[in-house]
């Protein structure tokens, strides 16, 4: 490993946000930034921009997180200006610096590959009246019975928040990519749409092993080298909405790329990352971030804004310690280089029924 | 016939009173004339049996019957005072990878023919020892206390239940100090239920008598007089079997009426 330090930083930084499921895990630093109490009566829940902090670089703020917080935390504490929301830089990446991303993936191409590989996930798409059940490509390591497990529960996840816009009886063909399957997981996957009255019929793979245990289970096969129109993964489009009811509980990831749209509650430790807007018809307790690939003007909207952290393409914002009285429907959005909420027909007004 | 239940008794998160709730729970339906065994599912660092008083009568544990050491009646240990109730001791001195899920099943598949309950007392995480646990439960009883982390913990495990197709769940909040709840210093009933969204079995209050009964080996549910605990563990048993109990009323005496009535005109 031949890593320079900073480069590991940002890795780290990267790494905690992966895991960000778990957010008792809060660093004690975090801690430390006090939040100011809350005005009641205004109505737009804006910060102002704190512009040095916010333009620091992304590489400099991730080594030394704590100096930046906490000098942030300094700043906070004199002024007497109402602040519901701290910023940061966010601590990613990938989330649309050009500069930081080109850096590593000239010099790390294979680690950062595998990382975006394993951060995808199983997806449904429906193509001239079928199914498309999408698995996301093997990583380089082959499939270990962790990553198989991961992926059922995913598949069955999906299966169950999403099965009001399934017809039953409905053909699922399966998109293997390059995952090796044997003949005792595809049963498996079967097994699984049997369940939600679908049923899978034909299978595309690339992997010969694959077609094998697929044909001899009786499963019509379609072995490929390259996969065109089916692999998105260059696209720059966003995928169709996510439409999503379900409660998302800690420990649960949903990453789309695209809009996704939960009925249903965001629990604390549950995380929604979106390429397009965050719609919860819910209660929005856990992480949601919003334009994920760099898209500041995305939006994230909740009837119940109490996020542990809100993110909308590279700008990170954290909810104050002191709840408002009462909660509305909100919007969260960007105005200014910083993360701002606004209650939800207020922000229609001016917003969305402008001329 | 009514069919036999399977329950796991689970929390995600360590020392909120699985054990405790399993080993009074046990007891309190055994006390009702059902024929109740419960399982040890913590292999390696048993205490079900020590809650019950019966650690000094093991012979043989649950790896020894799927060894096929023993025949299963052999393991199981009766309780005594309580002959509607037996228990399954797991090993100690062996790690939770030494059974699979499927043995489980075939342990508890077992055992439903000759029992009317049966309760798996899981072992804190989500690791093996958790999915052996779930693998044969129809099931679940989420314990959790009034804490935030361990709210956090039942929340994933109610994910991970959903995800193994146990879909009856039901709630059980421990160690509740309705004072603090009323000086807002503890989560209350209502805000772990708005999080964790499972139907609620029952409240236990915290009691300290809980901890003279453990160091005892005496069931709090098999004292001559119930403890305000006790008592919310015989009427979770109840609602259990399908009973319509009433929630006990934990609010403090002191004018706690006055205060309720201004909540409500807030």
């Amino acid at each position: 490993m031949f890593f320079t330090c900073s480069l590991e930083a940002p890795r780290n930084a990267s790494s905690e946000f992966q895991m960000n499921n778990d957010a008792a895990k809060k660093t004690p630093e975090e801690n430390e930034v006090v939040d100011p109490p809350l005005k009641q009566d205004e109505p737009n829940r804006d910060v102002p921009a704190d512009a040095s902090a916010a333009s620091e670089p992304a590489s400099v703020a991730n080594i030394a997180p704590q100096e930046s917080r906490s000098a942030l935390a300094a700043r906070l504490r004199e002024s007497n200006n109402v602040e519901l929301y701290v910023f940061e830089e966010a601590p990613n990446r990938e989330m649309g610096d050009i500069e930081v991303l080109a850096d590593v993936s000239s010099l790390d191409l294979e680690v950062d590959q595998q990382e975006s590989i394993s951060k995808q996930q199983v997806s449904f798409k429906s193509e001239q009246g079928r199914l498309l059940l999408l698995l996301p490509p093997a990583a380089e390591k082959s499939f270990t019975p962790v990553e198989w497990e991961e992926l059922c529960q995913q598949i069955k996840h999906r299966l169950g928040s999403e099965d009001r816009f399934f017809q039953p009886n409905t053909t699922v063909h399966l998109i293997a990519r390059d995952r090796l399957l044997d003949s005792r997981q595809l049963q498996k996957i079967d097994e699984l749409l049997q369940a939600a009255e679908l049923c899978m019929k034909r299978i595309y793979t690339q992997r010969r092993q694959t077609a094998v245990a697929a044909a001899t289970a009786g499963y019509s096969v379609e072995q490929q080298t390259k996969l065109d129109h089916l692999s998105d993964v260059q696209g720059k489009a966003l995928a169709p909405p996510l439409y999503l009811q379900t409660t998302v509980r800690s420990g649960t990831e949903i990453r789309h790329p695209g809009s996704i749209v939960v009925l249903g509650d965001v629990n604390p430790g549950g995380s929604l990352i979106a390429a397009g807007d965050i719609f919860v018809w819910g209660r929005l307790r856990g992480i949601a971030h919003a334009g994920s690939e760099g898209n500041t003007a995305c939006r994230i909207m909740t009837l119940h804004m109490q996020p542990t952290q809100l993110r909308i393409a590279d700008k990170v914002a954290r909810a104050p310690e002191k709840p408002p009285a009462l909660y509305q429907p909100e919007v969260a959005y960007v105005n200014k280089n910083a993360i701002r909420i606004a209650i939800a027909s207020e922000f229609a007004q001016i917003n969305l029924n402008a001329p | 016939m009514a069919m036999n239940r399977i329950i796991v008794i689970t929390s995600g998160k360590g020392g909120v009173g699985k054990t405790t709730c399993t080993a009074n729970l046990g007891m309190a339906l055994a006390k009702s004339g059902k024929r109740v065994v419960v399982i040890d599912a913590d292999f390696g660092l048993r205490n079900l049996d020590l809650l019950l008083g019966l650690e000094n009568r093991i012979v043989y544990t649950a790896l020894d019957v799927l060894a096929g050491d023993c025949r299963l009646d052999q393991a199981l240990v009766k309780d005594k005072r309580q002959p509607n109730l037996a228990l399954l001791p797991a090993a100690q001195n062996r790690s939770k990878e030494s059974i699979t899920p499927e043995q489980m099943k075939k342990l508890v598949r077992a055992l439903t023919k000759a029992y009317n309950f049966v309760l798996i007392d899981s072992p804190a995480g989500i690791e093996m020892g958790f999915r052996n646990a779930i693998a044969a439960a129809r099931e679940a009883i989420i314990v959790t206390t009034p804490e935030i982390s361990a709210v956090r913990d039942a929340d994933r495990v109610i994910g991970l239940l959903e995800a193994n197709d146990i879909k009856a769940m039901r709630l059980i909040i421990n160690r509740l100090k309705p004072a603090m709840v009323e000086a807002e210093q503890m989560m209350s009933v209502k805000d772990v239920q708005d999080i964790l969204a499972v139907p609620l079995l029952g409240v236990i209050p915290d009691d300290e008598q809980v901890v003279v009964s453990t160091n005892n080996g005496e069931p709090l549910i098999l004292g001559k007089e119930l403890t305000q605990a006790g008592t919310a563990v015989s009427n979770i048993a109840r609602r259990l079997q399908g009973e319509k109990v009433p929630l006990m009323d934990l609010s403090v005496p002191k004018d706690s009426f006055f205060k309720k009535l201004r909540q409500l005109f807030n």
